[in-house]
This record gives C-alpha cells, sequence and structure tokens, in this order.
C-alpha cells in the first residue's frame, strides 16, 4: 500500500507540479523498496524468523531492482536524458552482486541480480551498436548491426549462464 | 532427528545403498541448472530469436528485394527453415558448449518464427502461421533435445492459436485453453518418459494469462468474442482440480489428511465457482506445485491468484464500504486458520537455502 502511495503521489502530485521528473517516482519506489528489504535482512539477522522465507528477499529484491532497472532503459534507449538513473541501477545492481556473494550468499538472489545486469549489458550493446554502426543506411549496414547484435544477445546470455553455473557449486559449499 | 540409520533400520533399508542413493541424488542436485536460472536464459534466447527474425526479414527485403506478400512470405519460410536446421544440429550435438546451445536455441526459434510468419503473409492469414507453428512444436518436444527451445517453439504455437482464434472469431476461446490445461495437468502429474514440462508448462500459463489479456482488451472497450465464453472454461479447471485431489487422495491411507483433503476439495470447487475462469486454473495450478513440490509453480500460481482475486473484489457490485469489510472479514479468517494450521503442523520459516 505504501508502495501504491509514493507512486500514485509522485505520479499524480510531484510529477505534475514540476516538483520531480517522472524518472524519479521509480527511482523512489526502489529506494522504498530498497529500504524495505534493508529492513527484511536486518530483521533476520536480529533473529526475526518469520522474515526468513527466501521468498520474501526475492520478492524484494527484484522489485527494487525492477524500478531501477525500467528508468535506466528511458536513459540507455535515449527516450529520456537521464544518467542519474543509470548510475543508480548500476549502484544498486553491484551493492546487490556483492551482498548476495559475499555477506550473505545466496544463490537466487545473485541469478536475480545477473539477471537484470544481464538484460542491462544487452541493452547497452545495442545502443553501442545504434551509435557506431547504426540501424539506417544501406542494406549491408542494416544486416551488419542486425547480425552483431544477435551474436551480442547470445553471448550475453550464454556468458549469464556460463558465470551462474560456475558459481553455482561456490554458493552451495557456503550455504547459499 | 531421525538419522540415516534409524530410518533404514525402520524401514529395513541397506543403509550403504541408500547413502549412496542420496549422494547421488545430491550430486545430480549441484549439477542441475535451477528453473530460474533456465527461465533467465530462456529469456535471452527469445530477446535474441526476435532479432534473428528482423535480420530474416531485412534479409528477404532488402538482398532479395521479395517485396510481395506472397513473395516474402514464401521467401522468409525458406530462409526460416535454412535457419531452423543448423540449430537443430547445434542442440543434437552431446557435447555443445553453452555458446553453441544458446545460438542453437536462438536461431532454431528464430527459423520457425520465421516460417511461421512467412506462412501468414503467404496465406493472409494468422491461421496458417499457427497450423504451421503447431506440427513445429510437436517436432521440436518430440525430437530435439533442449528444454528452452521446447518453452519457446511451444510458447510461439501458443500464442499463435489464441491469436487465430481470435481471427476466426472463435467463440470459445478460454474453453480450448482449459482443454490444454487439463492436458498439461496429466503430463505433468504422469509425466511420460520423453521431457514435456516445458510444454506442459505453457500449456498450463496459457489459460489464466489469455484471461488476463482478454479483461484488459474488456478494460480498453474492446468488444471481445472471449467475452462469450466462461462458464464451461471454470467447469473444466473444477474437474481437473477434483483429479488433482483424487490423485493425493489415492496415494495417502491417513484418515486425517484425507479428511484435510475432503475439506480442501469442497473449498476448492467454491472458489473456481466463485472466480473467473482464469482464477479457477490458478486454483489448480497451486495445487500441481503443491503434489509437484515446485516453487516456481506455487510463485507463479500465486501472482496469478493476486491478479485474479482483485479482478473479483474489483467487480463485486456492492458498495465499497462493504468491500472494505469483506476484505477485513477475509483477511481475519485466513489469518485465523494460517495461525491454527502453524500450531497444527508446527510450519517453520527458515533462513533462505539452495
Amino acid at each position: 500500500m505504501v508502495f501504491c502511495a509514493i507512486g500514485f503521489y509522485g505520479q499524480q502530485i510531484l510529477v505534475p507540479s514540476g516538483t520531480i521528473e517522472d524518472v524519479d517516482t521509480y527511482l523512489l519506489l526502489g529506494a522504498f523498496v530498497t529500504c524495505m528489504l534493508a529492513a527484511r535482512e536486518v530483521g533476520v539477522h536480529l533473529g526475526a524468523d518469520w522474515l526468513g522465507a527466501p521468498w520474501t528477499r526475492y520478492v524484494l529484491l527484484a522489485t527494487a531492482l525492477g524500478c531501477f532497472f525500467a528508468v535506466a532503459m528511458v536513459h540507455v534507449f535515449d527516450f529520456e536524458d537521464a544518467t542519474r538513473t543509470v548510475l543508480v541501477f548500476l549502484a544498486a545492481l553491484a551493492a546487490a552482486l556483492a551482498l548476495y556473494r559475499l555477506a550473505l550468499p545466496d544463490f537466487g538472489a545473485f541469478a536475480i541480480a545477473v539477471g537484470y545486469g544481464g538484460f542491462f549489458t544487452m541493452a547497452l550493446g545495442g545502443r553501442l551498436i545504434s551509435e557506431t554502426i547504426g540501424y539506417d543506411g544501406d542494406s549491408f549496414v542494416i544486416l551488419l548491426s542486425l547480425a552483431l547484435l544477435t551474436v551480442w544477445c547470445v553471448a550475453v546470455t550464454a556468458g549469464m549462464g556460463r558465470l551462474l553455473m560456475l558459481l553455482r557449486p561456490r554458493f552451495l559449499e557456503a550455504g547459499g | 532427528m531421525t538419522t540415516l540409520a534409524q530410518l533404514c533400520s525402520a524401514f529395513g533399508l541397506d543403509e550403504q545403498a541408500a547413502g549412496a542413493a542420496l549422494e547421488a541424488e545430491s550430486r545430480d542436485a549441484e549439477t542441475r541448472t535451477p528453473w530460474y536460472v533456465q527461465a533467465l536464459l530462456a529469456m535471452g534466447s527469445w530477446i535474441a530469436a526476435l532479432v534473428i527474425i528482423a535480420f530474416g526479414c531485412f534479409v528477404v527485403v532488402l538482398v532479395f528485394d521479395f517485396k510481395g506478400d506472397t513473395s516474402f512470405g514464401v521467401a522468409l519460410g525458406v530462409l526460416g527453415a535454412i535457419f531452423f536446421v543448423p540449430g537443430y544440429l547445434l542442440l543434437q550435438r552431446d557435447q555443445a558448449g553453452i555458446f553453441a546451445g544458446q545460438f542453437g536455441t536462438a536461431i532454431a526459434a528464430a527459423g520457425q518464427g520465421m516460417v511461421a510468419v512467412g506462412a501468414g503473409f503467404m496465406a493472409e492469414s494468422v491461421v496458417a502461421s499457427a497450423v504451421v507453428s503447431v506440427p513445429f512444436a510437436i517436432f521440436v518436444a518430440m525430437a530435439i533435445n533442449g528444454r528452452i527451445l521446447q518453452a519457446l517453439s511451444s510458447l510461439w504455437a501458443a500464442i499463435l492459436v489464441i491469436v487465430a482464434l481470435h481471427e476466426l472469431e472463435f467463440p470459445y476461446p478460454l474453453e480450448v485453453t482449459a482443454l490444454g490445461f487439463a492436458a498439461a495437468a496429466w503430463l505433468l502429474i504422469r509425466p511420460p518418459q520423453r521431457d514435456l514440462a516445458p510444454t506442459a508448462i505453457v500449456l498450463l500459463l496459457l489459460g489464466p494469462i489469455t484471461a488476463i489479456v482478454s479483461d484488459f482488451r474488456a478494460a480498453f472497450g474492446i468488444a471481445d468474442v472471449f467475452d462469450l465464453a466462461g462458464w464451461i472454461a471454470s467447469g473444466i479447471y473444477g474437474a481437473v482440480t477434483v483429479w488433482l485431489f483424487y490423485t493425493l487422495w489415492q496415494r495417502t491411507t491417513d484418515q486425517g489428511a484425507r479428511l484435510r483433503i475432503a475439506l480442501f476439495v469442497a473449498a476448492a470447487v467454491v472458489l473456481s465457482a466463485l472466480l473467473p475462469p482464469g482464477g479457477s486454473g490458478a486454483v489448480a495450478i497451486l495445487v500441481i506445485a503443491f503434489m509437484l513440490g515446485s516453487h516456481m509453480l506455487a510463485a507463479l500460481g500465486i501472482a496469478l491468484q493476486v491478479y485474479f482475486l482483485s479482478k473479483f473484489y474489483y467487480d463485486l457490485d456492492i458498495t465499497l464500504l462493504t468491500k472494505s469489510m469483506i476484505l477485513v472479514a477475509v483477511g481475519a479468517i485466513i489469518l485465523g486458520l494460517w495461525a491454527v494450521m502453524a500450531r497444527t503442523f508446527s510450519l517453520q520459516t527458515r533462513e533462505p537455502g539452495p
């Protein structure tokens, strides 16, 4: 309910009044869910067993990163100039990867973060190809760009799979 | 805590053999790719397949200059078939690396997509795309080793069949998806030798997701043949749920457990009658998740149920005050039931595990 309230207040009051931009509403939502995730982790650490079910972590992590990812994509695909969204997403992603690889080893949470990172990398490749070779012009250029994008998407997907399966035994050893 | 020695002694098992079996199972669990990693890889392959289809379309238009509907369709279909073959061959290799596996999956899925799009252009109808895609999906499921490709191939075919039913203005698409659901439940509970779980899961989710799409179309004021359907689909989902509980009943001899199953059957039948068809399907998905011990299906079933219960609540033709009171009462009853169950069965939450 608080999540909805922040979303509605941001979209219907703060954005129309010019206090914040559209993307900032999502950053606020992501920040709120991140706080909830932090509270969940601290609570479990302090012995609140009822919070300990893995899904509570996965839902909060996927939602928080999802909020940041959505607005980072807005910048990557050049719909809006908002560098801060990419920086926030990358910071949140790095924190999640480090936290669930080192401090609280959890393969499921790590896989969620790797997934968001992988799709972000795919999009970044698409933008890079667009800026360098482009998707218009003569037929050779278009086909070259699409062929490169295909190889890039397959490589990133395969890289995600390889990384996760390489690290899985280490997570199992660490009890995550 | 019961030790392996106690367990083997109680059931007259060979402790060494049981230990070896447990160790093999544990090794197997370590090397098996978890479902969420497979889902991640499937999403990546899906994106790559879409890019390859765009590539194929550009090849046909820019390189071969086929621009009429029929010539474009034929050329794209032929190109799709050419793409599909190396994908098939890559996936049939026993020692394909992860890049080769992903590439094979993406080009085979794209090949199937191009053949379907090509057929659609030739006939100027989605029905042709669906007619071509279904045998492709059956071939992939029966002949190719690749769970991700099987899921993508079934998904292509399933989406095209639904769109084709819409194009034909067939009045009972939800009933068709409910029949697919029944087949999927059978495949999951009585699995055949060939691994058809990816196809079964696609068929399982198709009905509830079609119902959600139909709701959104209705919300945006798009007249929809789906509105004509519903009750028969609910009946099919209800029958599947009862069959699932009957299977559970057969597996247990404990009278207490059988009484609980009977209570669940009654609750599930009432829920199936009250909820929209997709909601009845979500109830059955939750039962299947329980029977298979599948976290993935449980998560999907809960997510679907959140939607259908919200929709049921939203559609109630009563005042907001009455709705609120109903919501408070239902919340209190559910919390009470949870507390009783937690005491009875000593439910324990735990730290995240593997």
